[in-house]
């Protein structure tokens, strides 16, 4: 077992010290700007991925995930929403400043996403090949028989049991966990380098989450692809990811390697949220909370945002200033006054 | 310690020795056939949905047990047929030792105000036109028993065992987060001081954070009150965490029955150890052999011959797992277990 499991943990470091950058964001900020004021959905963040790595982007509700995936594809909800900062570096360019039809070539075939709800993203009144189809054309010329011998391997490569014949189903005709293997089928549709899977497993049941789980890592092993997996689960993280990031109110609070993030969570709210889980493994009583709530993102104060939620909040966190990222370990960062 | 639970068979009948202990709920050989109808003029049925079929377990005072399984296998139908918003096919329901399904108007009366429910859904189960002390008070006019000066001290207390404040009452539902929309349920069903709280998915739509501040209360509530809960759920370590007893379903069938530890920790079916070792790990180091399952659930409508789990089940090697349904037998304690690998070993 412990063999096993130290090939396993050697397999993920190779992987990622070895890829190339794939991805560089830097500083990058999403507002939307709204009736009510601006949201500060995404509000500064920085970090950057390796080809074959898998980022696990955690967080409560309403802290900006979301925000953070529609921003790299430049799908932000309009009009409210605008990029007002920052660069996103691909392939050297920097995304932010591409104009919309430069974007199409960009999407789906370069990075791809799986949106949050699976039943939105496929169109109910059209059989699954159709959809499939049609995405594979927007980047390929083949036609007639090829297409459709595509459009099978792609639903085979996501592991849809007679393939060939569910071409002709309709959405509503497969069972919730093939519409979410379908919605994958088609974002890999154009061999993106890089997907950006929104909570793609919410809705399934425990056995199909493990298999559509499996799948993801496997394919994501065989094409290094790197992927950004968007979920409040710390559960999948352990499962899939290489590396964590936490949100909280649009900023990325925490950021390390997933076992020191788990053996080691510096951030008060990462310490929190790994706590407020029940365990199989490990049992408790009573499980820790977070007391109120997260805060709306318009006329945030200039401090800490988890101030008014934290308990190791003290004199150290000052009032008029966001605590600097500060290095915790190899490369781990945090960003709470305790560290600076 | 009445963590037992019963592993009677199809003919064995529950008898007095049952009814004697601290048993709220008496579950025996409970069926909900939904039948299925072609034609619009002559309904014809066609088939029957066998949605639950033969279920037997007993609740007991102040525990919390618990329906495991995955989707579409019978447990929200379960509660309902116990909420008697369902009728049972057959079967016996006794609550403190009484018939439920065929009892008369005094005794639903009484049940109704002992058994309560809180759903998946903050968003939608709270009346969106009703203030918060009316949508409370509901289940205490239905049984008509206090008057109205009561009821307001009432409403105010179970707010405060929730940990809302008295003010609540005179708002609406939207004014409420999720965390609290599901206090103010949770307000709900305690108004009328029940001995059982049916919680069917009572977290799952809920952010992390506020999740284990509902299980916390419902803990302490439990502590507090004595009040037993049966809770449906599909994430295993929340059920790990809350249950003294637990069953896990498979097509509208009891696979494994027996205490947290019983089941959890020697899991014995086939489809049990499948699904907890599919469970997240709560530490990237923690890598479980998974157990894969071929195919999906097949649809309860024209459920498999012979055992219902055994065209996905990795170890089915018996020519008995495709003729004969296997009964739950006992295998030591409260533990019980419907498989016949697990029979002859
Ligand atoms: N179309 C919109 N117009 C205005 N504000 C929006 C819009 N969509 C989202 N927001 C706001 O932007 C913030 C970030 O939302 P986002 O959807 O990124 O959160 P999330 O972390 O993905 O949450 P969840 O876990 O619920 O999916 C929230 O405060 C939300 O209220
Ligand atoms: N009114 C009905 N008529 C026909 N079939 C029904 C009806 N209600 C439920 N069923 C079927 O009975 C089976 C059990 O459904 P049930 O809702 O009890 O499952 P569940 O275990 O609660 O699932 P989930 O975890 O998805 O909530 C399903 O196959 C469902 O389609
Ligand atoms: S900066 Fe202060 S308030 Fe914010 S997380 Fe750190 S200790 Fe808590
Ligand atoms: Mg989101
Ligand atoms: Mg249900």
């Amino acid at each position: 077992m412990s063999e096993v499991v130290s090939e396993i943990n050697t397999l993920r470091s190779a992987t990622r010290s070895s890829g190339q950058i794939a991805l560089e964001i830097k500083d990058l900020k999403t507002y939307l700007y709204t009736r009510w004021g601006v949201v500060k959905a995404v509000d500064g963040v920085s970090l950057s991925l390796r080809d074959g790595e898998c980022l696990g982007l955690v967080g409560e509700s309403g802290c900006g995930k979301t925000m953070f995936g529609l921003s790299l594809m430049r799908l932000l909800p309009r009009p409210a929403g605008r990029i007002v900062g920052g660069e996103v570096l691909f392939n050297g360019e920097d995304i932010v400043k591409k104009s919309e039809a430069e974007m199409r070539e960009i999407r789906g075939r370069q990075i791809s996403m799986v949106l949050q709800d699976p039943m939105t993203a496929l169109d109910p009144i059209f059989s699954v090949g159709r959809q499939l189809t049609e995405t594979i054309t927007i980047s390929s010329d083949l036609k007639g028989p090829a297409l459709l011998e595509r459009a099978v391997e792609l639903l085979r490569m996501v592991r849809i049991p007679a393939p060939a014949e569910r071409l002709a189903a309709f959405p509503f005709q497969m069972s919730g966990g093939m519409r979410q293997r379908v919605v994958g089928a088609i974002a890999l549709a154009q061999e993106p380098r890089i997907l950006i899977a929104d909570e793609p497993t919410t809705s399934l049941d425990v056995t199909t989450q493990a298999n559509y789980l499996r799948l993801l890592k496997s394919l994501q092993e065989r094409l290094n692809l790197t992927l950004i997996f968007i979920t409040h689960d710390f559960g999948i993280v352990a499962r899939v990811c290489h590396r964590v990031g936490v949100m909280y109110a649009g900023k990325l609070v925490e950021l390390g390697d997933v076992e020191d993030i788990f053996d080691n969570p510096r951030h008060p709210y990462t310490k929190c949220l790994i706590d407020s889980v029940p365990k199989l493994d490990k049992r408790v009583t009573r499980l820790a909370t977070i007391t109120g709530q997260p805060p709306t993102l318009h006329d945030l104060p200039p401090g800490c945002s988890f101030r008014p939620r934290c308990t190791e909040a003290g004199t150290h966190c000052r009032p008029d200033q966001y605590p600097d990222p500060a290095m915790v370990g190899d490369r781990h960062y945090v960003r709470c006054w305790l560290y600076q | 310690m009445g963590t037992e639970v019963s592993t009677a068979g199809q003919d064995t009948k529950i008898g007095q020795s049952m009814a004697e202990t601290d048993a709220v709920l008496e579950v025996s050989n409970l069926k909900k056939y939904f039948p299925v109808t072609k034609g619009i003029i002559l309904r014809k049925t066609v088939g029957q949905v066998q949605a639950v079929d033969d279920v037997t377990f007993t609740v007991r005072r102040g525990q919390t047990f618990a329906l495991a399984g995955e989707s579409g296998c019978g447990k929200t139908t379960t509660s309902r047929v116990l909420l008697r918003l369902e009728d049972a096919t057959a079967g016996e329901v006794l609550f403190r030792g009484k018939d439920i399904l065929n009892a008369d108007k005094d005794l639903v009366k009484e049940y109704r105000r002992s058994v309560q429910a809180v759903f998946q859904d903050p968003y939608s189960s709270l009346e969106p036109r009703m203030r918060v002390g009316s949508i409370i008070s509901e289940p205490l006019m239905a049984t008509g028993a206090l008057p109205k000066k009561e009821i307001r001290v009432r409403v105010e207390e179970v707010l405060a065992q929730v940990g809302l404040s008295p003010d609540a009452a005179n708002r609406f539902p939207h004014e409420f987060s999720g965390g609290q929309r599901q206090r103010i349920a949770l307000a709900r069903s305690l108004a009328s001081s029940p001995d059982l709280i049916l919680l069917d998915e009572p977290v799952s739509a809920l952010d992390v954070s506020i999740r284990a501040q509902i299980l916390n209360l419902l803990k302490d509530l439990q502590d507090q009150l004595g009040v037993a809960y049966l809770l449906v759920a599909h994430d295993l370590a929340t059920v790990r965490h809350m249950c003294h007893s637990i069953a896990v379903m498979y097509l509208g069938r009891l696979v494994e029955t027996g205490s947290g530890e019983e089941v959890f920790g020697n899991p014995l079916h086939p489809y049990t150890k499948a699904l907890l070792s599919a469970a997240l790990p709560s530490h990237p180091r923690i890598q479980r052999a998974e157990i894969e399952l071929p195919g999906e659930v097949p649809s309860p409508l024209n459920p498999p011959k012979g055992c219902r789990f055994h065209p996905r089940c990795p170890v089915a090697v018996m020519p008995q797992c495709a003729e004969s349904l296997p009964e739950l037998e006992n295998h030591g304690g409260s533990h019980a277990v419907a498989c016949h690998l697990a029979r002859s070993a």
